[in-house]
């Protein structure tokens, strides 16, 4: 019936047909696995090797944000050598930015069944991992240990740390299918997905007339160390015009030299807005922020406020120690 | 020149006649008349393709093939010429999904919560009578067809739903059989549409099939 409601109210809203049997997720937590950072002014790579237990292959993640937040992850299963490094892909998840367009012609997010294998040479010297190939993916450092020194004491360090916090957040929306898109309509049921490594992250969406979306972060952990837990709430008329509020709680630790409890190095909340939508608050027009601001307040230090636009410009560099290439 | 006009006057005027007694057979053997309407209602199943663009790197096209019992209802008005109608409700049991080559067959039931689907096509009726009792309704005008299927949520994990709402151009045929001289018909039907446009998922629909055949049976009103 909503369905049918939807027709008579728009045309073309749900954007690409679904697939027919479909699972809405199909990650599977791993537990805390080492995950590795590139970190260039034109994009950010994550990849996630689980320990192979006992096999010879195990899963692996490799997501790429681009400056401009288009996302592709790749997830399937890998197979290393003292000196090679081989990715089988099995699934290929896509979220464009496409904030140029209408939310109803939006795609959202996608997942496509793939079979793409890949060889790469592998060293690593220095706590650097290099994997080299065709195309090349260049070399990446220990995420934990690229984080180790994030802090908040200046407007810029509280921008870039935000930008740090977005890729966990723009990863987890890239696994949510038709995030960002019409078909987001189908979680008026609601739903939930798996981090990485913990936790899931659950959608639901109000009504076919209020399609208000609440995120609920639980435990939720894509890349080694770096935790969400706490709720987004998006209130928005059907044009996707509307503002966000509520808080949702980060935190980064370091693994243990000696295996006990995780090191702390930054934690804190951010805002979205308040619930009346006064100021700060992030706005919404046709799905897209267009103003206010984020609140980033550090424990046991300061609150800052960061511009909605900090995030269309995906560049963590300037506070992710990582090779560049 | 002249034989020839008049034979082909007096062919065309066997035929006129010839034409007039089926008609007038047919009219005796269905009661039928332009003013009367006829109702049938029998279980139907049903089978809607769908084309999609989303294709792979190698040009292979994503399609999904629903295959549903239904109830159809036919309604039509008219004699020779007249007006049809008709509306099936149906309820999907399987699916075959393709992508990239490869089917994946679906058993309904386990991955959605609900499914139905109404298809409807408004025609153009012409009648055909061959025998007493027995007339055959072709009809052509514009289909729909809307499909909602309701992913199954639980725990934490479950499925996308699916749905299309489909406008296109069908044709239906209807053959009615009198059951002695009351107002009382059995009918076999099949008809069939291609759609071009899905206002739920616009550009993204390359070509869509809906077949749907059945036994009815009907009164005249």
């Amino acid at each position: 019936m909503l369905a049918l409601l939807l027709a008579g109210v728009c045309a073309a809203c749900l954007g690409p047909y679904q697939i027919i049997g479909q699972e809405l997720d199909k990650t599977i937590s791993l537990g805390d696995q080492p995950t590795w950072i590139q970190a260039t002014p034109l994009q950010t790579t994550l990849l996630v090797f689980a320990t192979p237990d006992g096999g010879v292959s195990a899963p692996f993640t490799l997501t790429t944000i681009a400056r401009d937040q288009s996302t592709v992850i790749y997830a399937g299963d890998y197979i290393a050598t003292a000196t090679q490094v081989t990715l089988n892909s099995k699934l290929k998840y896509v979220l464009k930015n496409q904030n140029n367009l209408p939310v109803t012609s939006r795609d959202g997010a996608q997942r496509f069944d793939v079979d793409a294998g890949a060889t790469y040479s592998s060293t690593l010297d220095g706590g650097i991992l290099t994997l080299t190939g065709s195309p090349s993916l260049g070399s990446f450092v220990a995420f934990p240990q690229a984080l180790a020194h994030l802090k908040a004491t200046t407007q810029a360090e509280a921008d870039c740390l935000l930008r740090v916090y977005d890729l966990t957040a723009i990863s987890s929306e890239t696994r949510i299918l038709g995030f960002n898109g019409p078909a987001i309509i189908q979680y008026t049921t609601e739903a939930g997905f798996n981090g990485v490594l913990s936790g899931d992250v659950n959608i639901s969406v109000e009504s076919l007339f209020n399609p208000n979306v609440t995120l609920n972060y639980q435990n939720f952990s894509d890349f080694s160390g770096f935790v969400m837990d706490g709720t987004q709430f998006t209130k928005t008329d059907l044009s996707g015009n509307g503002y966000v509020s509520n808080t949702i709680a980060f935190s980064m630790t370091l693994p243990s030299s000696d295996g006990g409890v995780p090191q702390p190095v930054i934690s804190g909340v951010v805002g979205y807005g308040n619930a009346d939508g006064s100021q700060p608050t992030v706005l919404i027009t046709t799905g897209t922020p267009t103003g206010g601001s984020y609140t980033l307040s550090i424990d046991g230090g300061a609150s800052f406020l960061v511009a909605y636009d900090v995030l269309f410009t995906m560049d963590v560099t300037a506070c992710v120690l990582t090779p560049q290439q | 020149m002249a034989w020839g006009l008049s034979s082909r006057g007096g062919r065309l005027a066997n035929a006129r006649r010839v034409g007039a007694a089926v008609v007038l057979l047919c009219l005796t053997g269905t009661r039928a008349r332009a003013d009367n309407a006829q109702h049938t209602i029998g279980p139907s199943f049903q089978l809607t393709i769908i084309n999609t663009k989303t294709c792979d790197s190698a040009g292979r096209c994503n399609q999904s093939l629903v295959e549903a019992p239904g109830v159809t209802y036919v309604a039509t008005l008219g004699a020779t010429w007249g007006f049809q109608a008709q509306f099936t409700g149906y309820f999907p049991v399987s699916a075959t999904q393709t992508v990239s080559g490869v089917q994946t067959h679906v058993d309904i039931s386990s991955v959605y919560s609900s499914a139905w689907g109404i298809d409807a096509l408004f025609a153009a009726m012409r009648r055909f009578c061959f025998v007493a009792g027995l007339q055959l309704d072709v009809g052509l005008g514009p289909h729909f067809d809307g499909l909602v299927m309701k992913g199954n949520r639980f725990a934490n994990t479950g499925y996308s739903d699916f749905n299309s709402f489909t406008l296109g151009l069908g044709m239906n045929a209807v053959l009615r059989w009198r059951v002695g001289t009351g107002p009382v018909s059995l009918a076999a039907f099949g008809s069939g549409a291609v759609d071009f446009l899905d206002l739920l998922h616009g550009g993204n629909l390359s070509v869509g099939f809906g077949v749907t055949t059945g036994a009815l049976v009907g009164v005249d009103l």
